[in-house]
């Protein structure tokens, strides 16, 4: 026992001792690093601004030929910014990072074995990748390094691969992000559900081919995907999958109605308001119908004011504010029937009151 | 009988070493899988950012929910600075508690609050119900409510009910969270949204950290030496711990100060328990049991970026206060759900994290207690020979520092937090002192608030005295404001 604990004491002091090295050498140089860098970028944040503001024609210039040492320290403020600013700002970094060649590195950088440097190319790429898209020989380029790393070992690489491909990325593009979907290595629904989004109008054809699949998860998330992204070429199988068996890609179908704001849905709405099993189901109809804006579903809300569970009552008077004056009269009506009717029909008319209030 | 006696310290002194050489280990268990965890988050982090979540329309919004009592001095700068949170879309809902000062009036002239009938859900009951709702005229998505005093946990049920979006993030009130901890909380969500079911971020403490408007722009350490001792316990216990169990899906307690949960399994399981005094750790058990009984696939993740900063107590009859509380509710819950305890259908929760709660959380003060009973009465008796009692107490002290500092490293070398020296030192020091008298008092307050519990003697909550974030000097002059110390705690 006493040599247990000797040797218990022994290991303890050795390691805090060397805990307490690491700590200190770690800090110091950390603080020594984090202190060049910030002089360093102290000179070289002007420049930056300056480019991003485009109040200095020659900044860009400027930045573009900076030695390795003083571009080692504006490159993280230039980074940074990519990924908070847009339009001529993003472009004018964007131009900076070509014309030092960073881009055309991060590209070759994503077949190198170390996953960080590959996840560091990706990560630059999704920065970029706006400009990228319609550059004829670095685009393709992008995406078939893309594409690769889509199938990446390392989560970080295919998070970065994800992001990308929403600003570079094409209709095949898209496809292929359907599909990692399904695989062992997917990446979270969410991040890829957000780069289709930013491929826009081009993965509409991947999306409505993925609603005929099979899933219900990944039919709703397609459905609603091309709520979000509003191309009427979508509509079709939008009013299609209001009858899915599934209640939730029902939802995400009556939703994406209303955002893409189809008036032919209106009856297939009405009726799912009406008929439909699930609550949750009924409440997304409504709030499309609310969307949508057609005076003819004025009834069938109305009817739901006096629905039973709180979410579609409470749904149907926000969607009969959207309906203009008749809808408002609906609500004055309900607010002398009684009940939870009323109840929600009055918080509605204030709720619009207070609105108004706040707009004058 | 002398020789009985003999026995007994000998077989109590090497069960004393034995239990915590086996509970050091395990933090050293919990250390590696921690040590695993955060380098690889706090890189990938650096990579893909969160700025997509801020902008995606598929980020599922946040309703922010806080009870508030008494909060007067501070209330408005803490709802100010939840407002201002980098997130796509969330609201916030403010449930005065029955304040008897002038809590809700600083809102509604800071806020321009308005009444507003509101019909409330009714998914999840609660005792007082909501007196009146107001919202605000500034556009801001405000609620705030008022009710009769019932306690933090009813306070919250109704909060909960009336919350309008998917998720529900509960924050202390006194509270500040990080600019982007919103975000960093919700990626498990965003991540896995059929599984993730609750989140659960760190708690950091704030005592005399730089502050400007519900921001900390300068995270530092403590200037006294009680608040200090509570960063290293934070950073093992809190930090390295929670992270540790969430990799193994062990996770059994998000903190109240800021936990981040699907509303819909909140109303499933009840909400909060109001007549529990541990009500965080309470409904994080009673969801592991739910889910695990209705055999539904879920996770209940720890994430350790997102910071809420918290002010600590740096008196010690508020500390005691505190921890008599914690250990009371950590009592009654595991009592509560002892059917979990080795029982294989509850998986992890129950064959290992219970198990190890059991006997190394709620067990560990009167072991502790135990330890040093056995030797003073052993040097007392001439049974143990003070070389070995020596020996013991050095080893047992220098493992405990160990672990302190391998926390503190591993929060240094992935999220380093702490940029001065100064710093480091002081909580190096703070992770020697910690086991110079400190955990052993709170092992003697620890067994007294479990011993109430037995007694069925009533919860200690105690008034609050806030005197409010210090006003900020000109932003050109750069200088600290720093939070006032608390005079007492409790809600």
């Amino acid at each position: 026992m006493r040599t247990v604990v000797q040797m218990i004491l022994l290991v303890s002091v050795i390691e805090a001792v060397v805990c307490l090295l690491v700590l200190c050498v770690s800090r110091l140089v950390r603080n020594r690093r984090e202190r060049v860098r910030r002089e360093a970028a102290t000179a070289t944040r002007p420049l930056i601004l300056q480019a991003v503001g485009d109040e200095d024609p020659d900044a860009g210039a400027v930045l573009a030929s900076l030695d390795q040492r003083s571009w080692r320290a504006a490159q993280p403020t230039v980074l940074r910014l990519l990924g908070r600013v847009k339009g001529g700002s993003h472009a004018s970094l964007t131009e900076i990072l070509l014309s030092r060649g960073i881009v055309d590195r991060a590209l070759t950088d994503g077949a190198r074995p170390r996953g960080l440097k590959r996840a560091h190319a990706a990560s630059l790429l999704a920065l970029t990748g706006h400009a990228l898209r319609t550059d004829p020989r670095r685009g393709p380029e992008a995406r078939a390094t893309l594409h690769r790393q889509l199938t990446d070992r390392n989560a970080t690489v295919r998070e970065g691969a994800v992001r990308a491909l929403g600003r570079v990325g094409d209709a095949d593009s898209a496809r292929l992000l359907l599909a990692q979907l399904r695989s062992p290595r997917a990446v979270a629904a969410g991040l890829t559900g957000d780069a289709l989004i930013r491929i826009g109008p081009a993965a509409v054809p991947a999306l409505i081919e993925a609603v005929h699949g099979t899933g219900g998860e990944h039919r709703a998330l397609a459905v609603e995907l091309l709520g979000l992204i509003r191309d009427r070429r979508a509509v079709a199988t939008l009013s299609t999958a209001l009858e899915d068996r599934s209640a939730a890609v029902r939802a995400s179908a009556a939703a994406a109605l209303g955002r893409v704001a189809e008036p032919a849905a209106v009856p297939a709405l009405i009726h799912t308001v009406r008929a439909d099993t699930s609550a949750r189901v009924a409440v997304a109809a409504s709030e499309a119908l609310g969307l949508i804006g057609d005076r003819g579903a004025i009834p069938v809300l109305h009817e739901a004011l006096a629905a039973d569970g709180y979410r579609q009552a409470h749904t149907a008077a926000r969607a009969l504010l959207r309906l203009g004056p008749a809808g408002r009269d609906a609500l004055t009506e309900g607010t002398f029937a009684g009940g939870s009717a009323a109840a929600h029909a009055r918080e509605a008319l204030a709720t619009a009151q207070l609105v108004a209030g706040g707009e004058r | 009988m002398k020789d009985v006696v003999v026995a007994l310290i000998h077989f109590s002194q090497y069960a004393v070493i034995g239990y915590f050489l086996v509970l050091n280990t395990v933090y050293l268990v919990l250390l590696a899988l921690a040590g695993r965890t955060i380098p690889h988050l706090a890189r990938r982090r650096r990579l893909t950012g969160v700025d997509d979540l801020a902008t995606s329309p598929l980020t599922p919004p946040v309703s922010i929910v806080t009870a508030a009592y008494n909060e007067e001095p501070t209330i408005v700068e803490s709802v100010r600075a939840m407002l201002a949170l980098r997130y796509p879309r969330h609201e916030v809902v403010v449930v005065d508690d029955g304040s008897r000062d002038n809590t809700f009036e600083r809102l509604k002239e800071a806020f321009g609050l308005v009444p507003l009938e509101r019909v409330a859900p009714g998914e999840i009951r609660s005792r007082e119900a909501a007196q009146s709702v107001h919202v605000s005229t500034h556009s801001v998505p405000l609620t705030v409510v008022r009710k009769h005093n019932s306690g933090r946990a009813d306070s919250l049920n109704v909060g909960i009910d009336l919350a309008a979006h998917p998720l529900v993030c509960m924050v202390d009130a006194d509270s500040l969270l990080d600019e982007d901890a919103l975000l960093t909380i919700a990626q498990p969500f965003v991540a896995d949204p059929l599984r993730v079911v609750a989140a659960g971020g760190v708690i950091r403490p704030v005592n005399d950290s730089v502050v400007r408007h519900g921001q900390v722009i300068e995270p530092r350490i403590p200037t006294r030496w009680l608040p200090r001792i509570q960063v290293v316990e934070y950073l093992r216990a809190f930090l390295m711990g929670r992270t540790g169990w969430s990799r193994v899906h062990g996770l059994l307690i998000i903190s109240g100060a800021f936990g981040l949960y699907r509303r819909d399994v909140l109303v499933e399981v009840g909400g909060m328990d109001a007549d529990s005094i541990g009500e965080d750790f309470e409904l994080v058990v009673r969801m592991h049991r739910h889910l695990r009984d209705q055999r539904r696939p879920y996770r209940i993740v720890f994430a350790p970026e997102p910071v809420c900063w918290t002010e600590v107590p740096d008196a010690r009859t508020v500390l005691a206060k505190q921890r008599r509380r914690w250990h009371r509710g950590l009592y009654e819950t595991l009592r509560r759900h002892h059917r979990m305890l080795l029982r294989p259908r509850y998986g992890v929760i129950g064959m290992v994290a219970y198990p190890y709660f059991v006997l190394f959380e709620l067990l560990a003060p009167l072991i502790e207690v135990c330890g040093i009973v056995v030797v003073a009465v052993g040097f007392a008796l001439g049974i143990i020979a003070p070389p070995m009692a020596l020996l013991f107490v050095l080893a047992a002290f220098g493992y405990a520092v160990l672990i302190s500092l391998l926390a503190l490293l591993l929060d240094e070398l992935g999220l380093h937090r702490y940029r001065r020296l100064g710093d480091l030192g002081a909580v190096a020091a703070a992770a020697v002192l910690e086991n110079l008298g400190y955990r052993q008092l709170t092992a003697v307050w620890r067994l007294q608030g479990w011993w109430a519990s037995l007694r069925n003697g009533k919860p200690e909550w105690g008034e609050m005295t806030r005197v409010g974030f210090a006003t900020p000097t000109p932003l050109d002059h750069g200088s600290h404001a720093t939070i006032p110390e608390m005079s007492e705690t409790g809600h």
